[in-house]
C-alpha cells in the first residue's frame, strides 16, 4: 500500500482535530499555550530584528566573520530543530492512539506521514512564517530580493532535517527500550542524568561550553554550509559552492531519512516488547523483611505499593518536586560564589517538608484509585491507609531532608546550635507535614485522573488541596523559619533582648505545638472520614 | 470446508491458513506450532482460558506481531506481507480503537477514507450501520461521552465497514447488553451468510456454539482441540471425560463441558484433546473435513 496524499491529509486533519479539542476543553492548557505564543512573541521579534541588523551589517560590510556567524546560526537552528524533533517524538509522536487499530487499517508509513503531516500543520506553519518574515526583513536589510528565497530554503532544510535527525535518534533509543530490559530501566536514570545536566548548564551557565564542540563538529560540515546561501545574495564572501553543495546534501538527506525514519518506526511499532517476567512480590528482600520487621504487615504493605508505584511511574509524583524551582537561584548563587548562603539551609528545610507531605499522602483516598472499594474493606482501613502512606513519606523525605539541611548548615556561616535546632525542627515537621497531609488529601480529595504529560494520566492531589496544605505547612514552618532567620533574630534581639539560640528554640517549640495540633486534627479527621466512607 | 488435500487449483485461497505458527517472547513459547485452516465463508470459534496465546495468534495473523516460527496467509497473502493481508483484514481489537474526541460518525468517516470507501458508499453504509447498531441518536456525540457497550458497537461498525473478506473479533460482545449482544450475533451469522469470513475470539461459549462452523481451543499455547461444535460435544460424550458428567453415563455434553476437559492439566482429561486435536487426532475425521488441517 503506497503512501497516498488522500489518507495522509485524513490522519494528518484528524491529529490536528483531536488536538484541538484536547486543548479546548481545557481551559488551563489554553490559557498555559496563550502564554506560551505571548513568551515567544519577543523571541520571534529578536529573530526579525536579528536578520535586518544581520542583513545590514553584512551589506555595509560590518560584520568582521560572515562566514563563521551564518554557520553557527545553521548549526544552532539546526540542533534546536533536532532537539525539538527528539521532544515530539519521544512525548506524543511516536505512540500514536489507537495504534493497533490503525496498523491494520493502514501501512505505517502512511500513518507516519498523517502523524508527520500534523505535526507540520502545529509546528511547521509558525516556523514557515517566522522563516518567510525573516527572509523578507534579511533581503530588506541585504538590500537583495535574492535573500528572500535563499534565507527561507536555508531554514527550510535546516529544520526539516534537524526534526527528523531528533526523531531518527530518539527511534533508536525506543527501539532499545522496547527490546533491553535494561535499556528500559536505565530511562528514568537517564531522564534524571539529562535534567541534572540541564540544570548544570542553567546554574553554571555555561551554554556556550555545552554547544562549542558542536559547532566545532558541525559547522565544517553541509549543515554549516546551509547557512552560506543567505551570505549568496550579499557582498560577503560567502562560497556559492559550498552553499549550493550544503542545500543539495540536506535535501538528498531528506529523501534518504524518509525511508529511515519509516524502516525505525516500523521495527519500533511493529516490536515484540520485552519478555513477560514473572514477578515475585512476596517481600523476601532484605528491605522488605526490614519493613516488616518495623511496621504492622498491612502498614509495611501500603508502604511498598507506594514506593513500586513511585519507582514505576515517577512522572505521576512530579507534582512534589515543583518546590525544587524555589532552589534554582540559591543554587546559582552556591556554585557562582562558592559559598552556601545562611537562608539556603532554610529553604530546603521547608522545600522538604512540604515535598514529604505532598509525595503520598496529599490524595489519601482518591490516589487508591480503582482499589479504594478493596482497600476500604480491609480490617480498620483507616490506620493502615494512613500509617502507610505517612511512613512511605517520611521514610524517604525525613533523612533527605533532615541529612540535606545539616550538611548544608554546617557548610553555611550559621552557627553549629542553630544548624542542630534547624536540623532537629525540620526532622519534626517532616513527620507532622506527611500526617497534616491526609487530612487536607482526606477532605479535598481528587478520583479521576489529569494529564501529567502527553501521554500519561495519573491521579494527583487536587487543586484546593495544594492550596491549602501549602498555607498550613507555611503557617506551621513560619516559627521555625523566624526562629533562625538572621533578620528577624537580629530585629527581636533589638527590640526585646532575646538572644539567638532562645529565639530558634523559640522558633521550634511553636512551630512543633502548631504541627502537633493540626497534625492530631488531621490524622482523626482522617481516619474518621476513611472508616466512615461511602461511595456516593 | 474441504480439506487441503480436496482443494483444486480453481479453488479460491483458504482465508486463514497458518502452518506451525509460533511466537515465543524470549524463552517463553506463547503460541508453540499451531496448524489452522479456515474456509472463506465460515466462522471460526477461538476459545482457550486467559494467558493462552489467543491474542498473539491474532496479532500474528493479523499482521501486528511476526510468528517466531512457522507461516499464515490471509486469502492467499502471507502475514509478512502486511499491505496484502490488511486489504482483506477487519480487526475488531478487545479495546475498540476509537479516538474519544471524534464523534461516532466522524470517527466512522475517519475510518472509512483511511479504507478508501468511495464517499458516496460510505454516506449510504454509515448511517445503515449506525441505524442497525442503534447509534443514530448518539451519532453526533463525541465518543468519550459513550458508554463501554457504545463504543464497543462503534469498533465492530468500524471493523466491517469497508465489507472485509476476513474478520477478526476479540471478544465482539464484550460489554454489550443482550439487546445490542443478540445484534451483534445476528451481524456475524450474516457476514457469514454473504461469504465474509469469521475468526471470532470469545469467553461466551453459547456465542460459540450458536455460530461457529469450527471451534478451536487454545490452552498454554496449543491447539489442543478443532473441530465443529458437535463433533467435539460427541466425543466428550464418548470419551466419558465429561467434567460435568454425574455418572450416568448420559449423553448431551456441551462446548463448556468440552472447554473444561481439554483446558486441565488433569492427566484424564488429557486423553480427551488427544483425539478431538486434529494434529494427533485417533478419531476418524468428520466428513465435511472439519478436523482436517
Amino acid at each position: 500500500m503506497s503512501v497516498s496524499w488522500s489518507r495522509t491529509r485524513t490522519v494528518g486533519r484528524t491529529e490536528i482535530r483531536r488536538r484541538w479539542r484536547v486543548i479546548k476543553a481545557n481551559t488551563a492548557q489554553l490559557i498555559s499555550i496563550g502564554l506560551m505564543c505571548l513568551f515567544f512573541v519577543p523571541g520571534v521579534l529578536a529573530i526579525l530584528a536579528g536578520a535586518y541588523f544581520g542583513g545590514s551589517a553584512l551589506r555595509a560590510g560590518d560584520l568582521a566573520t560572515p562566514v563563521a556567524t551564518v554557520r553557527e546560526i545553521a548549526v544552532t537552528l539546526w540542533l534546536f530543530a533536532a532537539v525539538f524533533g527528539g521532544f515530539r517524538g519521544y512525548s506524543s509522536l511516536l505512540d500514536p492512539d489507537c495504534q493497533d487499530g490503525l496498523l491494520t487499517t493502514i501501512s505505517h508509513q502512511q500513518l507516519l506521514a498523517g502523524l508527520l503531516l500534523a505535526e507540520a500543520a502545529a509546528f511547521g506553519l509558525p516556523i514557515a512564517l517566522v522563516a518567510a518574515g525573516a527572509g523578507v526583513i534579511f533581503a530588506v536589510g541585504s538590500g537583495s530580493v535574492l535573500a528572500v528565497p535563499a534565507v527561507f530554503s536555508a531554514i527550510g532544510v535546516l529544520v526539516s532535517t534537524g526534526f527528523l535527525t531528533g526523531l531518527a535518534v530518539v527511534l533508536v533509543f525506543k527501539n532499545g527500550g522496547v527490546r533491553s530490559r535494561l535499556l528500559s530501566r536505565l530511562r528514568t536514570v537517564a531522564f534524571a542524568a539529562l535534567f541534572l545536566v540541564y540544570m548544570g548548564v542553567i546554574v553554571t551557565n555555561s551554554f556556550g561550553a555545552l554547544l562549542d564542540p558542536f559547532y566545532w563538529l558541525l559547522t565544517p560540515t553541509p549543515i554549516g554550509w546551509v547557512g552560506e546561501l543567505a551570505l549568496l545574495s550579499t557582498t560577503a564572501s560567502g562560497s556559492p559552492l559550498l552553499a549550493g553543495s550544503g542545500l543539495v546534501v540536506g535535501i538528498v538527506g531528506l529523501g534518504f531519512s524518509g525511508p529511515v525514519v519509516s524502516r525505525l518506526t516500523a521495527w519500533l511499532w511493529y516490536a515484540d516488547g520485552l519478555e513477560p517476567r514473572e514477578t515475585d512480590t512476596t517481600p523476601t528482600t532484605a528491605g522488605g523483611s526490614r519493613l516488616s520487621r518495623l511496621l504492622p504487615q498491612p502498614m509495611a504493605g501500603v508502604v511498598r505499593v507506594d514506593w513500586t508505584r513511585a519507582r514505576r511511574a515517577p512522572i505521576s509524583l512530579s507534582y512534589a518536586v515543583y518546590p525544587l524551582f524555589l532552589l534554582v537561584t540559591p543554587i546559582i548563587e552556591t556554585v557562582q560564589e562558592g559559598t552556601v548562603g545562611g537562608g539556603f539551609p532554610l529553604l530546603v528545610a521547608v522545600c522538604g517538608v512540604w515535598i514529604t507531605g505532598a509525595l503520598f499522602t496529599l490524595n489519601i483516598v482518591g490516589n487508591e484509585g480503582s482499589v479504594l472499594p478493596s482497600t476500604l474493606l480491609a480490617p480498620e482501613p483507616g490506620r493502615a491507609i494512613i500509617g502507610g502512606h505517612i511512613a512511605a513519606g517520611t521514610l524517604v523525605g525525613l533523612p533527605m531532608t533532615a541529612g540535606a539541611v545539616a550538611v548544608l548548615g554546617v557548610l553555611s556561616p550559621q552557627p553549629l546550635w542553630a544548624v542542630a535546632t534547624l536540623t532537629l525542627g525540620s526532622l519534626l515537621l517532616v513527620v507532622a507535614a506527611a500526617a497534616i497531609a491526609t487530612g487536607i488529601g482526606a477532605a479535598l480529595p481528587r478520583y479521576e485522573a489529569v494529564s501529567v504529560s502527553r501521554s500519561r494520566k495519573a491521579i494527583v492531589p487536587s487543586t484546593l488541596a495544594f492550596v491549602a496544605y501549602s498555607l498550613v505547612i507555611g503557617l506551621v514552618s513560619l516559627p521555625l523559619v523566624a526562629g533562625h532567620s538572621r533578620l528577624v533574630a537580629e530585629f527581636v534581639t533589638s527590640m526585646v533582648g532575646l538572644p539567638r539560640f532562645g529565639l530558634a528554640l523559640a522558633g521550634i517549640v511553636v512551630s512543633t505545638a502548631l504541627a502537633a495540633a493540626f497534625s492530631l486534627v488531621a490524622v482523626l479527621y482522617a481516619r474518621r472520614r476513611i472508616d466512615r466512607f461511602q461511595f456516593d | 470446508m474441504s480439506s487441503p488435500s480436496q482443494r483444486t487449483a480453481n479453488d479460491s485461497p483458504p482465508a486463514i491458513d497458518a502452518t506451525g505458527l509460533t511466537k515465543q517472547f524470549g524463552s517463553t513459547t506463547v503460541v508453540d506450532g499451531i496448524d489452522l485452516m479456515v474456509e472463506p465463508g465460515t466462522v471460526y470459534g477461538f476459545l482457550g482460558p486467559n494467558g493462552a496465546g489467543k491474542t498473539t495468534t491474532m496479532r500474528m495473523l493479523t499482521t501486528l506481531t511476526a510468528p517466531t516460527e512457522g507461516q499464515a496467509a490471509i486469502m492467499g497473502a502471507p502475514v509478512s506481507d502486511r499491505d496484502g493481508v490488511r486489504s482483506h483484514l477487519g480487526y475488531l481489537p478487545e479495546e475498540p480503537p476509537v479516538f474519544d474526541e471524534l464523534t461516532g460518525r466522524e470517527q466512522l468517516q475517519y475510518v472509512a477514507r483511511l479504507r478508501d470507501v468511495p464517499p458516496a458508499e460510505a454516506d449510504d453504509r454509515i448511517p445503515d450501520w449506525l441505524d442497525r447498531f442503534d447509534l443514530v441518536a448518539d451519532a453526533d456525540r463525541r465518543i468519550d461521552d459513550y458508554s463501554k457497550g457504545m463504543r464497543q458497537k462503534l469498533g465492530l461498525i468500524g471493523a466491517l465497514l469497508h465489507e472485509p473478506s476476513v474478520v477478526f473479533l476479540d471478544e465482539p460482545t464484550s460489554g454489550l447488553d443482550p439487546r445490542a449482544a443478540r445484534t451483534v450475533l445476528d451481524v456475524i451469522a450474516k457476514l457469514s451468510d454473504a461469504g465474509q469470513t469469521v475468526f471470532l475470539s470469545t469467553h461466551i461459549l453459547s456465542v460459540v456454539e450458536e455460530l461457529a462452523d469450527t471451534v478451536g481451543v487454545l490452552f498454554d499455547g496449543e491447539l489442543v482441540a478443532e473441530g465443529a461444535p458437535a463433533d467435539l460435544t460427541a466425543q466428550v460424550d464418548a470419551a466419558g471425560t465429561d467434567p460435568g458428567d454425574d455418572g450416568d453415563g448420559g449423553t448431551g455434553s456441551t462446548l463448556e463441558d468440552v472447554f473444561l476437559a481439554v483446558t486441565t492439566d488433569s492427566p484424564a482429561a488429557q486423553a480427551v484433546p488427544e483425539s478431538t486435536n486434529g494434529a494427533g487426532a485417533t478419531q476418524p475425521a468428520a466428513d465435511d473435513g472439519s478436523t482436517g488441517r
